[in-house]
């Protein structure tokens, strides 16, 4: 059923990221064995270092893009009627010791986030296992839940997710970093209007690694199916769109899917790639920050903000700025 | 494959059948007028003992040259070995055939290369290129093949892609656009160079073997080269196959629609060499295998051609030998490969 967005002027209102100081090359990553293809090949891919968390915690990453975001916006704890807490990866930091009995399982960090930042108000929701797509996800779902509930004005969507320390930095021809970003979702917001969006699942690839290859076969097909959907449900077409904000995925995929799209190549967003790698579910969020603040978008341009996630999920969200 | 079907067509005649494919069927070696004589092509005197030759050259009347590799993948070497030196040696053991009326030799349209638009019989340029070295090789064999027509009776039938059988489906040879069928049923091509609405070009085993039958033993001109097509008139767009092999896999395989395949995106020829190069760079061993066994024919379909068979039209007229549509077969095709996991079921 073809979703009518035009009718309610809901969109981002504030965006805000984090990512831990501590950075490690290419050459660094490669020296501990973090890599799977060679050091110049990811660098010819496009990538060149990556954050990565050392003190910090998923939770200590969440709350501070959090903290940013409340600094920026100026929105009072109080006003915030939901949290979204979206995690593309299981936080294993908690299961490290045995639990000493069964309650300690139910810690959870947007709880925890919720009664120290003062969100007294805000139902909390907790969204996994939709990989790197989480936080377009979790966007929609606050679209949905402004428009279904009148008392529901402002939700914060927030996502953070880390490497366990001992895994290889590359995926599936990727260079990871750790960290987080958040938003608001607001009813009535001046700026990025979500336009449309468009999600598939195919839950045949749920088994990543055994279908490694049959997921890079079906990724640009799927990718092209999802962003179409998303332009045809918001009435545009590719021409219409000034920027893609892309998940920060090897350049030569993007070259690819972006002759496929026939999206020049000057309108992808392409420069965090090089400076932070792929940061599972909060690319979009940090290039939609950057790409704003440099000045490339202007009040009424179309963005396209397109991700991809492990389960699998495609996910395309159409904003206009 | 041809060779086998045309063995079983010839009836009423002696046949003296060079063995030199192993898996040639038995049913054919125990035909009562089969007489089978070992050898090798490649070698010279067609590796035959001097009396298996002598027998042979003071015997053998008509000539049809099936033997070749076909596997696109192949080395220049070996393409060169079997497909040139092998037809110079037949042609040269011909040459010594004292009753010799006929030689036949079978081609491929692909000799074309890389060449773009109407392609007509009688027509031999290499100056666009080729994909790879079969196409290459069988170039340089009817090159040689035209030199000695002056001097032999020659006819050059060019065949197009074989698909499999129209009215059983079965596949007698597996080649590559079979395993590009494979590929595709398992999910494992991100995209297809080529121009949408290119045609493909792809005729049933039983107008290969009709065909070269009837224009051999009925139809024989020396000199002559024909083409063994489906033509425009049976054959689809690039574009329409996929989605019709995508239909077919869904209605064939339940479970394979839940898997969320879709069909692959038609892209330029660019597209697809910025998916490859970065693929050969990585470590990823099984998507390098099969990009590099696609690139050793997908490239073809960015050169959209359409062979011409007016000679072969002609000839066939009033002979009741025509090509189906690929759409009145392509059904059972499919039901076969699926049906024998793609030849490996026995």
């Amino acid at each position: 059923m073809k979703r009518r967005y035009k009718q309610a002027a809901i969109g981002i209102g504030e965006v805000a990221y984090y990512l831990p100081s501590c950075t490690l090359s290419l050459d660094m990553l490669a020296k501990e064995k973090k890599l799977e293809s060679k050091q110049n090949v990811m660098r010819e891919f496009g990538f060149n270092k990556v954050r990565v968390a050392s003190k910090e915690t998923t939770y200590d990453i969440a709350e501070r893009a959090v903290k940013k975001l409340i600094q920026n916006s100026q929105v009072l704890p109080t006003d915030i009627d939901v949290l979204l807490y979206s995690s593309a990866l299981t936080d294993l930091s908690n299961y490290k010791k045995k639990p000493k009995d069964a309650t300690e399982l139910f810690q959870y960090p947007a709880l925890k986030l919720q009664y120290n930042l003062g969100f007294t108000k805000a139902r909390v929701v907790g969204i996994s296992q939709a990989g790197c797509v989480s936080f377009l996800q979790s966007l929609q779902i606050a679209y949905d839940m402004i428009k279904a509930e009148p008392e529901v004005n402002r939700v914060l969507c927030v996502s953070s997710d880390i490497l366990p320390k001992e895994s290889r930095r590359e995926i599936l021809y990727n260079v990871i970093s750790d960290g987080g970003c958040a938003a608001f979702v607001e009813r009535n917001t001046k700026t990025n209007r979500i336009v449309a969006y468009s999600q598939v699942t195919k839950g045949f690839f749920w088994n990543s690694r055994e279908n490694k290859n049959e997921i890079v076969a079906s990724y640009f097909v799927t990718a092209r199916h999802v962003i179409n959907d998303a332009l045809k449900k918001a009435g545009l077409t590719m021409k219409d769109i000034k920027l893609v904000i892309p998940h920060n995925v090897n350049m030569k995929s993007w070259e690819a899917l972006l002759k496929i799209l026939e999206i020049p190549k000057s309108k992808l967003f392409s420069r965090n790639i090089k400076r932070f790698g792929h940061t599972i579910a909060a690319d979009n969020i940090i290039n939609l920050s950057d790409a704003t603040n440099s000045g490339l978008v202007k009040r009424g341009d179309y963005l396209l903000l397109f991700t991809f996630g492990f389960g699998a999920h495609w996910g395309c969200i159409i904003l206009q700025h | 494959m041809v060779g086998g079907e045309l063995l079983f067509k010839n009836q009423g005649k002696r046949d003296i059948c060079l063995l030199v494919h192993k898996n040639l069927p038995s049913p054919l070696l125990r035909l009562p007028r089969v007489k089978v004589v070992r050898g090798d092509i490649s070698k010279p005197n067609l590796g035959t003992s001097k009396k298996d030759f002598n027998f042979l050259s003071s015997q053998v009347t008509e000539i049809i040259h099936c033997a070749a590799k076909t596997d696109f993948s192949i080395s220049s070497s070996l393409a060169e070995k079997v497909n040139v030196i092998g037809t110079k040696n037949v042609i040269e053991f011909a040459a010594r055939c004292k009753r010799i009326s006929k030689v036949g030799v079978l081609s491929t349209v692909y000799v074309a290369g890389k060449r773009k638009g109407r392609v007509f019989e009688r027509e031999l340029d290499a100056r666009a290129g080729f994909v790879n070295e079969y196409e290459a090789s069988k170039f340089r064999m009817e090159k040689f093949l035209q030199e000695r027509m002056e001097r032999l009776p020659i006819a050059i039938y060019r065949l197009s892609t074989i698909l499999g059988s129209s009215k059983t489906g079965e596949v007698k040879q597996f080649n590559a656009i079979h395993q590009a069928l494979r590929l595709y049923f398992h999910g494992l091509i991100p995209m297809v160079p080529g121009n949408p609405q290119a045609q493909v070009d792809f005729i049933s085993s039983e107008y290969a073997a009709n065909s070269i039958h009837y224009l051999f033993n009925k139809k024989f001109k020396a000199g002559s080269t024909h083409h063994i097509i489906a033509g425009k008139r049976n054959s689809l767009t690039l574009e329409d196959f996929l989605i019709r092999t995508y239909n077919l896999f869904c209605q064939s395989d339940k479970e394979w629609m839940r898997k969320g395949f879709e069909v692959p995106p038609i892209v330029e020829q660019e597209t697809f060499n910025t998916l490859a190069i970065s693929i050969e760079k990585t470590e990823g061993v099984f998507l390098k295998q099969i990009i590099r066994a696609m690139n050793y024919f997908v490239p073809q379909l960015s050169y959209p051609k359409t062979f011409e068979d007016k000679y072969t039209q002609a000839a066939l007229k009033g002979s009741g030998i025509h090509e189906k549509s690929i759409q009145s077969y392509y059904p059972k095709i499919i039901q076969y490969c699926l049906e024998s996991k793609w030849g490996t079921k026995k």
